[in-house]
């Protein structure tokens, strides 16, 4: 392990910008909200002293809106596609859950085989993650194996010692290379580092809630009743929200905007939407709100995930908690089930 | 880039921000911070880019010429309105000018339009669609408190007992505030819904009364006589803090209980079970829109929520009030900014000689002593003593009832400016047509349902030479020969804040700071002012007032050609005329055709299964769509969503207004269902 301070951070994000490559990373926005975004200016990011952004940073690779083609008939008649910009792309800071949250969408498109703007993003991207010191109320990783701090996915991961001191831990061939050429930038972690950051990872995961039902209400998902449904879905007030948020959900709609001419644009969609499953004739399969929550937990958190995946897709970010405008969220799902 | 700015949809005023990538905005998300908002958003807000970047935008001014639009430059376009207004004025005087604001436009715009009104052209007919929706809660809360505004704010939703909720859809039309009532009962507090639909907030409710439309005071009635008669009235807060309380008591010695109950539908024991339950409660906070104020006895309904408030103390302390959820974004903001045909900014009465003496030396011109037309009024007499209108921002042929009327009517005008964002169903009859910029890309405030000033930003540049509200009207005004010389929107906002008293101190760089300020801001705390008649009621005696009511029953019962009473409403997912969400396709696939909720009792013996095709006649017209047959609406009732032009619900309402406030009689129509 390495360690490196802020200062020498911001170096090195300088040396990133001078090259031309496109750097995202989390930015103020004033009264203590925070977005992933890209940065023009080295001294424009702050990575400690707040949870984690409001957009999960797969907004910049999955669009919310986007369009993927124009058309017209006006004169010759018009149809083109538009092509997702390639950057050299280095997001820095990104929070575990996103992270695993990044790498359960890589693998759903690659399993769909998909061609999407998403993957042509994805491509060519340094990812240094930050392993988090301090969880929300919200934040529940440790009980779905996707934090505080990240195992798989990184070049880079960063673990917070004291403010703006960080030991650096490499994760790939790609982050060993990118750490030897910035070498004079960095120091050797030592014993000490390496207690201290013991003693700070203990302190972390003390901080968190305890969700002993997490567990106990992922081995129950089969079992849970209609009834637990209902109730949640009397409380869905379908704002979708919490499909938007969440780091894992890939689905999307395509629809033509403007009739004579206009854009093809590609953008989110939630499956807490009628319209989202209902068929042809106004069949819908998921007729009622118990029906689609159901399909989103299950989407999340079913054994067949672990088959397909390799984990479950709810990487426990928290962010379907605080958005929900009703009270049907995973948290008191969670609860539930393991009362069942 | 990021831009903090506001929800343009609902009076809930969310906090937004807009990601602007290569000049475009291509993703919204809300404030985790924003005291109202707190990370979430209904489906509306979360689908705000679609409309702004639609390529039905309107990008240049067009002028009528026979039955065809021409693209015009703006010299063009202004100097034409301008010679024929100030022909039209010259001709028939300034009283044959109508103008109408807007509820979607900011506070500076509307400002402006009513300051243009007023000074340039010399008229008090200045109005806007709150005439449709709150009209009632300003005058009867006025009535009763001395101020037409929400009491309460939004966060103290979960500090009350008993959250009492009618007439409000809130879990669609107001979703975030759902969520703090939600909340609210997570934490223990007791949601009482009455409403003759079964909504959702009603599905999950503590106690839910199921009334017919229209008879409100009858229950409100019933509550206070329940409470009179059981003592469970605050004995202190009416002696010290209240008038009128014996007449209140003597207009309900013989009022009947059970009369109350065959009116209204609602079973006794369960209208007692509800005026105890809120009675009872140490804070009972009362929560009303639509359902209460489109009535013609709408002042009335409001007036009587005041006295059950008035009655057991709650008003006046957190957790408590009486809380109308407005509408529109801004329909506070244009109601406190004089968009009404009766008041100068602030709701002084513009027949007030020493008001207008003021306004007369700050505008440097003399002000119109006789109070304006309304929207309505205007509308009906347009062609006649109305000759031009002037319309900002809004659709008045989808949204007012009567819509044939309505169409027929302004086809009469000499003139019909119309200025929006979208060439509208209202534009098609236009002389001229003026393109205006979106909330997106300009600067100006909002205010929201609970007073809370909010900064609305320029985030893009406006479509093709579409320009800002503000600007346009100023430009025209200087036209007519009354500058307006403004260089940017905080310069408007300065200039309210010094003209009229709620919103003294909020200046541009007050609200940089804050996520907003609650008028009236005491110069102290950040946020303004939580809750209002603390200490004393905006009255003049500083009391608040009691009035007797009596039941009024609705202009149009049902009878034997339209034995069915129908009610309007919304969808979550549509919002008013539909000019932005039915440009929104994962919120048109949602709500993507207009139904009616019919009872089974109804439905069965005309032979209507749920899906089918139905023709739905009133006495002024009729529509055809597709029937929700649904135990959430109570038998002999039917409900209409008023968004779709291809089954317009207006076209059944009636002209029948509420002799005090003018708002229509929106929620109780006789109509006639068949099968198709
Ligand atoms: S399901 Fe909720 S908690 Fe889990 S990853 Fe998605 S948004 Fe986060
Ligand atoms: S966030 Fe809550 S209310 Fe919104 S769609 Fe999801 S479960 Fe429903
Ligand atoms: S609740 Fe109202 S302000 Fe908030 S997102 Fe929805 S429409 Fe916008």
């Amino acid at each position: 392990m390495l360690k490196i301070d802020i200062q020498n951070l911001r170096k090195i994000t300088n040396a990133f910008l001078e090259e031309g490559k496109a750097v995202y990373a989390p930015r103020p926005l004033g009264m203590g909200d925070f977005a992933f975004d890209r940065i023009e200016n080295h001294e424009d990011f702050q990575i400690e002293g707040f949870v984690n952004t409001l957009l999960p940073p797969k907004e910049i690779f999955f669009r919310q809106m986007e369009t993927i083609g124009r058309f017209g008939w006006k004169k010759k008649g018009l149809c083109e596609d538009v092509e997702p910009e390639i950057e050299d792309k280095v997001l820095l800071g990104i929070r575990p859950c996103d992270l695993e949250g990044l790498l359960l969408i890589d693998a759903f498109y690659d399993r769909v085989g998909a061609d999407m703007p998403y993957k042509r993003r994805r491509e060519k991207t340094f990812i240094i993650a930050y392993a988090c010191p301090e969880p929300a109320d919200t934040c529940f990783c440790v009980e779905t194996d996707s934090g505080p701090w990240a195992k798989r996915g990184f070049d880079w991961q960063l673990h917070w010692l004291d403010e703006g001191i960080y030991l650096l831990e490499v994760g790939s061939e790609k982050g060993k290379d990118m750490a030897d050429r910035f070498a004079d930038l960095m120091e050797k972690a030592g014993e000490d580092d390496f207690k201290l950051l013991e003693v700070k990872r203990k302190e972390t995961l003390g901080k968190f809630k305890n969700r002993p039902y997490v567990k106990k209400g992922i081995g129950n998902i089969t079992k849970v009743g209609g009834e637990v449904y209902r109730y949640l879905g009397e409380r869905c007030f379908r704002c979708g929200g919490c499909n938007y948020l969440c780091p894992t959900c890939t689905c999307y709609n395509v629809a033509d905007i403007g009739a004579r001419e206009g854009e093809r644009v590609l953008f989110w969609d939630s499956c807490q939407f009628e319209g989202y499953s209902r068929l042809a004739g106004n069949l819908n399969p998921r007729p009622d709100q118990g029906s689609r929550l159901k399909f989103r937990f299950e989407c999340k958190l079913a054994e067949w995930n672990v088959e397909t995946y390799g984990r479950i897709r709810c990487t426990g970010c928290g962010r379907c908690i605080y958005t929900c405008i009703g009270d049907a969220d995973i948290d008191l799902f969670l609860k539930k089930a393991s009362e069942t | 880039m990021d831009v903090l700015t506001v929800c343009p949809y609902c009076g809930v005023g969310c906090g937004i921000y807009l990601r602007v990538r290569g000049g475009r905005v291509d993703a919204v998300f809300p404030s985790l911070n924003h005291p109202v908002n707190r990370g979430s958003l209904c489906a509306k807000g979360w689908s705000v880019p679609f409309f702004l970047n639609h390529p039905h935008r309107a990008r240049h001014p067009l002028i009528r010429k026979g039955n065809r639009f021409v693209r015009a430059s703006w010299d063009e376009a202004l100097d034409f309105v301008a010679e024929k207004l100030s022909e039209i004025k010259e001709k028939y005087g300034p009283d044959a000018i109508g103008v109408l604001g807007s509820a979607k436009c900011t506070n500076e715009d509307n400002y402006l339009i009513q300051k243009f009104a007023r000074a340039t052209i010399g008229t008090n007919n200045v109005d806007h669609c709150a005439r449709l929706c709150h009209a009632s809660t300003v005058a009867g809360l006025i009535k009763a408190f001395g101020a037409g505004a929400m009491t309460n704010s939004i966060v103290e939703f979960p500090e009350a007992d008993v959250i009492l909720i009618t007439g409000s859809d809130t879990a669609n039309q107001h979703p975030v505030i759902a969520k703090w009532i939600v909340r609210a009962q997570k934490g223990g507090t007791k949601i009482m819904v009455v409403d003759p639909r079964r909504n959702p907030l009603a599905q999950i409710a503590d106690l839910y009364l199921q009334h017919r439309p229209g008879t409100d005071i009858a229950w409100i009635n019933a509550f206070l006589k329940i409470i009179i008669d059981e003592k469970l009235y605050d004995k202190n807060f009416i002696e010290e803090r209240t008038e009128n309380f014996e007449k209140l008591v003597d207009s309900l010695r013989d009022f009947s209980l059970d009369w109350a109950s065959k009116v209204t539908g609602i079973p006794l024991s369960l209208l007692r079970e509800g005026a105890r339950l809120y009675a009872k409660a140490d804070r009972a906070s009362i929560v009303y829109a639509m359902g209460i104020t489109q009535h013609v006895s709408g002042t009335y309904n409001v007036i009587s929520l005041a006295n059950l408030a008035l009655l057991t103390g709650n008003v006046g302390k957190r957790g408590t009030g009486v809380n109308p959820l407005r509408g529109q974004n801004n329909v506070q903001g244009a109601s406190d900014l004089a968009v009404l045909p009766d008041v100068l900014p602030c709701y002084q009465r513009v027949d007030d000689p020493s008001v207008r003496k003021r306004y007369s030396e700050l505008w440097g011109v003399e002000i119109p002593s006789n109070p304006g037309l309304t929207v309505t009024e205007m509308i009906h007499s347009a062609g006649e003593k109305i000759r031009a209108m002037y319309i900002m921002g809004e659709n008045p042929l989808l949204s007012d009832p009567d819509i044939n009327t309505v169409r027929r009517k302004m086809g009469e005008l000499d003139l019909l400016v119309v200025q929006d964002i979208f060439f509208s169903e209202t534009a098609e009859l236009a002389h001229v047509f003026l393109p205006a910029a979106s909330f997106a890309e300009k600067d100006g405030t909002f205010t929201n349902t609970e007073r809370r000033v909010q900064r609305v930003r320029k985030a893009i540049e406006p479509p093709g030479e579409a320009r800002a509200d503000w600007r346009i009207i100023a430009d025209l005004s200087a036209r007519l020969g009354y500058p307006m010389d403004y260089s940017h929107p905080c310069e408007i906002l300065d200039e309210i804040q010094r003209v009229c008293g709620i919103y003294s101190g909020i200046t541009c760089e007050l609200l940089e700071e804050t996520f907003g300020v609650r008028w009236p801001y005491d110069g102290k705390s950040k946020e303004g002012t939580s809750f209002l008649h603390g200490e004393k009621f905006k009255t003049k005696s500083g009391k608040g007032i009691f009035h007797a009511v009596d039941y009024l029953p609705p202009p149009e019962g049902p009878d034997d050609t339209y034995p069915l009473v129908m009610t309007t409403g919304r969808s979550g997912f549509q919002w008013h005329t539909g000019t932005m969400t039915r440009r929104t396709p994962n919120l048109e696939r949602e709500a993507p055709e207009a139904y009616v909720e019919i009872n089974p009792e109804d439905a069965f013996p005309l032979g209507i299964k749920d899906g089918d095709r139905v023709r739905v006649s009133s006495r002024r017209g009729e529509i055809e769509l597709k029937a929700r047959v649904t135990e959430g609406i109570m038998p002999g009732v039917v409900f209409i969503p008023f968004h779709y032009r291809e089954a317009a619900a207006n076209l059944l309402t009636g002209h029948f207004l509420d002799p005090i406030s003018k708002i229509p009689e929106l929620k109780v129509t006789a109509v006639r269902v068949e099968k198709c």
